[in-house]
């Protein structure tokens, strides 16, 4: 250990920075030792830690593949020891709690439709809210992997799904995450919600892409909108993409756009026999253990634990 | 290498025969027993002379009290100790003066300050560098240092971490953490070969220091103030900075960095190294260096040429070598520098994560 070596920056033993650790001066092993647990004991109390992952919007062109990226990250993080909140808001698509594995639940918002009732938020709904907090009506759960629902539209002349997303938005903006808590929410398809959903409250949006121009651009779209919201963790995967040297066009086509992604799925058949199956991904299926790898380089990128 | 230094080797690093060295310098050398113990007094008589000895054994203190001690003016010995200070033979303390107890602080500061006395110094640092080869594997222990891929050679990657990224991290010192200092291994080498510190002056091919104010050594953390008031150490804008990282980006030099996940230390190594990095990759590798959780690999077989240039500019022992026409890496021997992949003038070499995240420990030390 050198001057310029001291792990607080200070310059000399008494200088600023220094907290009289003893690593500088240890002429022995032992010293050394007990200095670095020291200044180990130093660094765990204040070294600030990056903000963690809280409130992930997953994003993409409809059909991409988001409620297959949602279902198995949420799944994963369980596994890992997160306490997993899935939101649904995709209002037309009933798939997310079968590839959860989970019970439908009942909808927040049990008649969405604004002509005959005003859709009042509910009192539960208010500032600083724990997952805890939910009724357990609207929960449908399975250990610490839970889901709540928006709203489902089920009758096609029941108005407007607006008040549905304003809803599923208020919770999103609400919850207030404790250390080890995750909440996923699969949005709206297509681009041109962006910004006006969930993904407002959101800290990470993950877009969903397939290998083609349009869906590429929509990340992009995407990412560019998301920093203008101020959420600057952006990243892709991309599903359903023939073979490697494609993965190659398709990663150096986002490597030359900055940005950012996280890996990517092939054709997988698995995907397409579960979703007719109406079942989830088998933990042990290349597809799912995939996205549980994508999940992991995620945390890492942001420094965050697999507690279990 | 060995671990004893004949009586006959310090004589050619003292440039005669040993002379009787005072219980001062003797004094001064306590603190330095970790390395070569019979060597470390002629260092400190090499670099202090005896007032200057003498005022600094009476510290920690005050010029005052120094005066007191040496039997001189406070004024002398305010200017004596002040004039050490600026020469990072003693440290400058808020309220007083101290002693540097520690031989590589030592070497830091006397070299990275700016004045020299040309040829006192120049015995100083060829005594210094010989000192500083018996450190390696006793004084760092494994793991200590860890290698930082250039960041241009893995930023597209999935699972890159935040301690990975050391432009960000370079920028997040901004903007009173961080100053431009002269490297003190480059210096110490340009000084021990000319008596002069040369910034151009660079041994090998990475470094091209040259076109580089004051050299690549880029100081973070709180010492950065002390660099910049006492030893006139430039502290830079965020373009000046980035103008900085860019051209080591794109150098053959390699980041290290302390083994952690908070950025603490951090060198740009290369060929050019004076002292410390030069012995260890002259004894049988870098020892205390940690390797990144990267490894190059040749991506693209059908662009290699087989020109050499990753070969060339690997610093890690041929880790990277031309077989048969074509760039092959050694898993074993890549410390995942990325400097291969950023100098492949056919973009032929790429980087992968081999390594997980509990690989750079949380704790330091």
């Amino acid at each position: 250990m050198g001057g310029f070596h001291c792990p607080l920056g200070a310059m000399a033993p008494g200088t600023e920075g220094c907290i009289h650790c003893g690593l500088c001066t240890a002429g022995t092993r032992e010293a050394y030792a007990k200095a670095a647990e020291k200044l180990r004991a130093y660094i765990r109390e204040n070294v600030p830690r990056p903000r963690r992952v809280e409130k992930i919007a997953v994003c993409g062109k409809g059909g991409v593949g988001k409620s297959t990226v949602t279902a198995a990250f949420a799944r994963a993080f369980s596994s890992l020891g997160y306490r997993v909140l899935v939101l649904d808001t995709d209002e037309s698509n009933p798939t997310l709690a079968r590839a959860l594995g989970l019970p439908p639940c009942e909808s927040m918002l049990k008649r969405p439709d604004s002509r005959f009732e005003p859709a009042e938020s509910p009192s539960w709904l208010r500032e600083d809210l724990d997952i805890s907090d939910i009724p357990a009506d609207y929960l449908s759960a399975a250990g610490n992997l839970m889901l709540v629902t928006a709203g489902k539209l089920e009758d096609p002349f029941a108005g407007c799904a607006c008040s549905i997303g304003a809803l599923a938005q208020l919770l999103m903006l609400n919850l207030e995450l404790q250390e080890g808590e995750v909440v996923i929410a699969d949005t709206e398809a297509g681009v041109e919600s962006f910004g006006r959903g969930v993904e407002r409250g959101a800290d990470t949006v993950i877009a969903v892409a397939e290998p083609s121009l349009d869906s590429l651009e929509v990340a992009e779209k995407v990412k560019y909108m998301a920093e203008g919201l101020g959420i600057s963790r952006f990243r892709t995967i991309l599903n359903k993409v023939p073979d490697e040297e494609t993965a190659e066009l398709l990663t150096e086509y986002l490597e030359g756009k900055d940005i950012r992604y996280l890996g990517w799925l092939g054709q997988e058949k698995e995907v397409v026999r579960h979703g007719l199956a109406g079942t989830p991904l088998d933990k042990t299926e290349d597809a799912y253990l995939k996205l549980e790898n994508m999940l992991k380089l995620f945390l890492d990128e942001n420094e965050m634990d697999y507690p279990l | 290498m060995g671990n004893v230094l004949t009586v006959k080797e310090m004589e050619a690093l003292w440039g005669g025969p040993l002379p009787e060295v005072e219980e001062e310098y003797r004094i001064l050398a306590e603190g330095f027993a970790a390395g070569r113990p019979e060597l470390a007094p002629y260092v400190m008589k090499k670099i202090f002379s005896y007032p200057e000895a003498k005022a600094a054994c009476a510290l920690p203190g005050t010029a005052k009290e120094a005066a007191a001690a040496c039997g001189i003016t406070e004024e002398e010995a305010e200017k004596l100790l002040e004039d050490m200070a600026v020469r990072g033979k003693i440290m400058k303390l808020a309220d007083g003066y101290d002693r540097i107890t520690n031989i590589a602080f030592m070497k830091d500061y006397y070299f990275a300050q700016a004045k020299f006395d040309g040829e006192k110094d120049r015995a100083a640092a060829r005594l210094m560098i010989a000192w500083d080869a018996f450190l390696p594997g006793r004084s760092v222990p494994d793991g200590t240092f860890r290698i930082v891929p250039k960041w241009k050679s893995v930023k597209a990657l999935p699972g890159v971490m935040p301690c990975e990224n050391m432009p960000q991290m370079l920028l997040d010192m901004l903007p009173d953490r961080i100053a431009f200092a002269r490297c003190p291994c480059r210096a110490a080498w340009s000084i021990a070969e000319t008596g002069e510190y040369h910034p151009e002056m660079f041994r090998g091919e990475t470094g091209e220091t040259g076109q580089q104010k004051d050299g690549l050594c880029i100081i973070v953390g709180p010492r950065a103030g002390y660099f910049a008031s006492v030893y006139g150490a430039y502290v830079p804008t965020r373009e000046e900075l980035l103008e900085k990282i860019e051209h080591i980006e794109n150098n053959g030099t390699y980041y290290t960095a302390n083994n952690g996940r908070m950025l603490m230390v951090m060198c740009n190594c290369g060929d050019d190294c004076g002292c410390g990095m030069r012995i260890l990759y002259e004894a049988e590798g870098p020892q205390g260096f940690s390797k990144s959780r990267f490894q190059a690999y040749l991506a693209k077989p059908e662009q290699c040429v087989g020109c050499g240039t990753c070969e060339r500019t690997c610093m890690f022992h041929a880790s990277v070598q031309v077989k048969e026409g074509k760039a092959f890496v050694d898993p074993d021997r890549c410390h995942g520098c990325g400097v291969c992949t950023v100098k492949c003038p056919r973009q032929a070499l790429k980087m992968k994560l081999v390594r997980p995240a509990d690989h750079i420990p949380k704790m330091p030390g």
